[in-house]
């Protein structure tokens, strides 16, 4: 009897540890982030997946932005026009984002609507049906998203010079794809996608503001349920550019030229001791929205050239109508990049100086006395770049894909610790402004290249500058060597893009 | 938005319309609480502390934009925008004054009011009082800096409008739909005006008129203390020497009473057709209830799941988007549509289902829960719009330049609240007319 009575509780005693240690493995593999703030009666959700548009098969390229918008499109248990209406009703938002490497599904609802939400946004991410007249629908949505890239010349411009860089390599078409892979979707690649990308290893999930223990297990109880699955991402090699090279695309009727220069980079924002020396330099030298930066301080408030001329050390996307950038676009991959938009008169004189003070910047580094003050600006602003609950979270699901946990909270410590030989040498290291690609917007190819091979420089002051008083500067940039020679120059129409 | 942000200006106000006008639901659950001085020079502060924050919010408001312009000095405005971020005697460098601050600052021009915006750790709010204070009061206007503002203002309007077709439209739109009012002409101005027009007088005269204390309020939110600001505030403002308000002389719009229709063809062919229509509104003092129903009504338009978004984007995939609102201006503003249309889809087809969907507003009540579907989304805005300072000092700003009063915030929430299927085919009934009507569409080139 004793016996038996031991192996029972034995046994028991095994099944428990059985259960117990499943439980865990799943636990373990679903990781929860969570930013708690409980003044404002809010609720965000993000869940992370680690696949983006590098996951796009040859021929289907966009298939990622197509089959995480489809989630929204129907579930088990609501149709698209249920959703909405609920959505809508609750005064409560899901999103989707798709970038080159994640996918974010992320919702937001007022907590006393929490109960109504959850099952909602869950169900989008759980059990998404993708039924078949949507998928109809959405072909022409993303088709519209494609036509919507041609319009926008600012956002064009950026497109064209990542699709430049990364030709032949997994980031080197827009995310929402080009028309005819549009065409070529099926349901069949949506729910294989699904299959394959949305599995419990390939995932983080975020969870912010005014949060509780109770959601945060439920969350992880209902997300367990995801099938397990390794993915594997395609690989892919950077070639790195030689000698500067021009693409043209025309687009008739320009008044601006939208210029965008940039090369890759072979670091990350997980390589921190390049990181920290080149993300201070850029902001000395271009940071977004600001107007102290050397670029903006020649293009704009000197020669009134363009409105706006700014530098940027990884792929940059804009926060709402804030300067900061949006979290949550983490890539293996990144490039540096300059944008400007100088009236088209005065396009290759604006070239001329922004590579001019690119060399510069190279060259002469970043004057010691100016390191702190760029340094402290840094350091002070980052408040404002984890001040909601929503962008912290953001920035802690970017730890979870570089792996450099303690980003956040080292910030302020890496940015001290910067120091100008770092950035004087980092910059000759890892920036190259004689193996760059320009790319830019204008009306006429042939009439631009004419002019870019004349030995003539032109500059139209706007009225108020006194050229007189800029000449001596001003002839040193007419001066400056491009160093395209024709075969540098390719060209391509607007209406041939993303095809 | 036009020192380094730009909104496109002549868009500003849409996006005003999405996210502002509809505070206050929730104000006084959320416990704003909003504390008002007004000095002897007329200057007015409004403070909201949060010390959950760790940042704070200066804001300065000039209650003047566009709309006191005259003819021939368009974008005046817009242009000292520019340049209060130029310096002063005692800060040359405004950028080199606040950078090691780590200040986020930015400044916007719209049709009613320009705005200024510091954003400090709270550790820095005294430092950058006196440098806010310096640049309204001896902003430097001289005829070389402003002329030397021209090539980027003429930049950002060359980017916004010459070369953005959503841009180009809606600056004709405002153009078509009002002749008298100033509210007619673009906030970035009109290029002519902008070239050789506005005299270094111009400036004077604006600087004099309306920065000044009786046109100016400070908003300060985030974390602080009140007393301790104030004092600050009256040490650098204090002695601002007040002036005579202006002779504005705005003229009113006279009634509109025939439907006005113009119709553009784009420089290239890469655009999709393009439709707006405007009706004219009331303005945003709320002195009646139509600007509440009018709102409601445009949220049940044009929601995700609204009447015309399901029609004409879900349903019958007419169109890449269509939106809509009430403009909330000072003035009577416009109730605007608008929509871009598929690539090979005609605005023949989606021009009657719109007014179809206007005619049926007149006709039927709205049913209640799609009524209470758009109250619903003017409280959740409100809400998600407090979550940081300088998100609430322009909720509380907006309210008191463009509405006259902060307190609108709490009571215009009271007001929706009231409003019933009846009034929202009222205003149907009293806006939603063709002699009150502007149609303007922009196609392809060919």
């Amino acid at each position: 009897m004793r016996n038996t009575g031991l192996k029972i509780i034995l046994l028991s005693l095994i099944c428990l540890l059985l259960v117990f240690s499943v439980d865990c493995s799943k636990t373990q593999k679903l990781k929860i982030i969570q930013v708690k703030k409980t003044e404002i009666p809010v609720v965000n959700f993000r869940v992370m997946i680690f696949s983006g548009s590098a996951d796009d098969q040859k021929g289907k390229e966009g298939l990622a932005y197509f089959a995480s918008s489809m989630l929204k499109k129907g579930t088990q248990s609501y149709s698209r026009e249920q959703l909405e209406e609920l959505l809508d009703f609750l005064s409560a938002r899901i999103d989707i984002s798709v970038d080159k490497q994640v996918i974010v599904v992320s919702g937001t609802t007022l907590k006393e609507n929490l109960d109504k939400f959850y099952p909602l946004f869950s169900e989008v991410i759980l059990k998404p049906s993708f039924p078949q007249e949507e998928i109809e629908k959405q072909k022409k949505e993303q088709e519209d998203g494609v036509n919507m890239l041609l319009q926008d010349d600012g956002e064009l411009v950026k497109e064209c010079l990542q699709d430049y860089i990364y030709k032949d390599h997994p980031y080197g078409h827009p995310v929402v794809g080009g028309l005819s892979s549009i065409k070529s979707f099926t349901r069949q690649d949506v729910q294989d996608f699904y299959n394959t990308h949305f599995v419990k290893d390939n995932l983080v999930i975020g969870l912010a503001g005014d949060i509780d223990e109770n959601l945060v297990e439920k969350v992880r109880k209902d997300f367990s349920a995801l099938k397990e699955g390794k993915v594997v991402h395609p690989e892919g090699t950077v070639q790195p550019l030689k000698g500067r090279k021009l693409l043209l695309v025309e687009k008739e009727g320009r008044g601006q030229t939208q210029f965008c220069f940039g090369h890759p980079v072979s670091f990350t924002r997980k390589d921190e001791k390049m990181f920290f020396p080149l993300y201070v330099a850029n902001t000395y030298f271009g940071k977004h929205r600001e107007s102290f930066g050397v670029l903006f301080q020649t293009v704009r408030t000197e020669h009134g050239l363009s409105y706006g001329a700014y530098s940027y050390i990884e792929y940059f996307r804009q926060a709402g109508w804030s300067n900061l950038a949006s979290p949550n676009i983490p890539r293996r991959e990144q490039y540096f990049s300059i944008w400007t938009y100088p009236k088209s008169i005065n396009g290759k004189f604006t070239m001329k100086l922004v590579l001019k003070d690119l060399t510069d910047l190279v060259e002469n580094g970043v004057p010691k006395e100016e390191l702190e003050r760029y340094k402290n600006f840094e350091i002070n602003h980052f408040p404002f770049e984890i001040q909601t609950p929503q962008r912290k979270l953001g920035l802690l699901l970017d730890e979870e894909f570089y792996g450099n946990y303690g980003f956040v909270d080292n910030f302020e410590k890496n940015v001290k610790g910067v120091s100008s030989d770092q950035v004087n040498s980092d910059l000759k290291k890892y920036i190259f402004p004689d193996d760059i690609a320009i790319v830019a917007i204008v009306s006429n190819a042939d009439d631009f290249k004419k002019e870019l091979f004349s030995d003539q420089t032109v500059i139209e002051y706007p009225s108020g500058v006194d050229g007189a008083s800029l000449k001596e500067g001003d002839d040193k940039v007419k001066a400056f060597d491009l160093k395209i020679k024709p075969e540098d120059v390719s060209v391509v129409k607007v209406s041939e893009l993303f095809k | 938005m036009s020192k380094k942000q730009s909104f496109k200006v002549n868009m500003f106000s849409s996006l005003l319309l999405v996210l502002i006008p509809l505070f206050s639901l929730l104000a006084q659950e959320l416990k704003l609480d909003i504390k008002k001085n007004v000095l002897d020079n007329g200057l007015t502060i409004l403070t909201c502390e949060d010390k959950s924050a760790p940042t704070v919010s200066y804001m300065t408001f000039i209650n003047a934009g566009s709309r006191e312009e005259k003819p021939g000095i368009t974008g005046l405005a817009h242009i000292f925008e520019h340049m209060m971020f130029r310096g002063t005697k005692e800060y040359p460098d405004f950028d080199k004054a606040i950078t090691s601050f780590g200040a986020q600052t930015n400044a916007s021009t719209g049709e009613d009011y320009t705005s200024y915006f510091v954003n400090v750790k709270k550790d820095y709010l005294e430092k950058i009082i006196p440098i806010e204070a310096d640049r309204v009061r001896n902003l430097v206007f001289t005829n070389e800096a402003f002329r030397m503002e021209m090539g980027p203002v003429k930049e950002e309007r060359r980017r916004g409008v010459v070369d953005d077709p959503d841009g180009f439209i809606w600056d004709e739109l405002v153009q078509t739909a009002y002749q008298v009012h100033p509210y007619h002409h673009p906030v970035i101005g009109f290029e002519e005006d902008l070239e050789k027009n506005i005299q270094v007088q111009d400036g004077l005269d604006f600087k004099r008129n309306f920065y000044s204390p009786g046109y100016t309020t400070i908003v300060l939110t985030g974390n602080f203390d009140t007393p301790k600001a104030l004092e600050l505030i009256k040490k650098y403002y204090g002695d601002w020497q007040k002036t005579p308000p202006p002779d504005l002389n705005i003229p009113a719009e006279p009634k509109q009473t025939k439907e006005r229709v113009k119709n553009y063809v784009w420089k290239d062919s890469e655009i999709s057709p393009k439709l707006l229509i405007a009706f004219h509104g009331p303005n945003f003092e709320i002195k009646d209830d139509d600007f509440c129903a009018l709102e409601l009504a445009a949220r049940i338009l044009f929601m995700s799941s609204g009447r015309l978004t399901k029609k004409l984007y879900n349903d019958l995939q007419l169109v890449e988007y269509i939106s809509g609102g009430m403009g909330d201006r000072k003035d009577p503003g416009l109730f605007e549509i608008s929509t871009s249309l598929k690539r090979g889809k005609s605005i023949d087809e989606a021009k009657p289902l719109i007014l179809e969907e206007l005619e049926k507003l007149k006709n039927e009540p709205v049913s209640e829960r799609e009524l209470e579907k758009a109250k619903n989304s003017v409280k959740a805005e409100m809400i998600y719009r407090m979550d940081n300072p300088l998100s609430v000092a322009y909720t509380i700003g907006h309210f008191q330049t463009a509405g006259g009063d902060y307190n609108l915030l709490f009571e215009i929430q009271k007001k929706y609240s009231e409003v019933t299927p009846e009034m929202i085919q009222q205003v149907a009934r009293k806006y939603f007319n063709p002699e009150n009507r502007t149609v303007l569409t922009l196609l392809p080139k060919k």
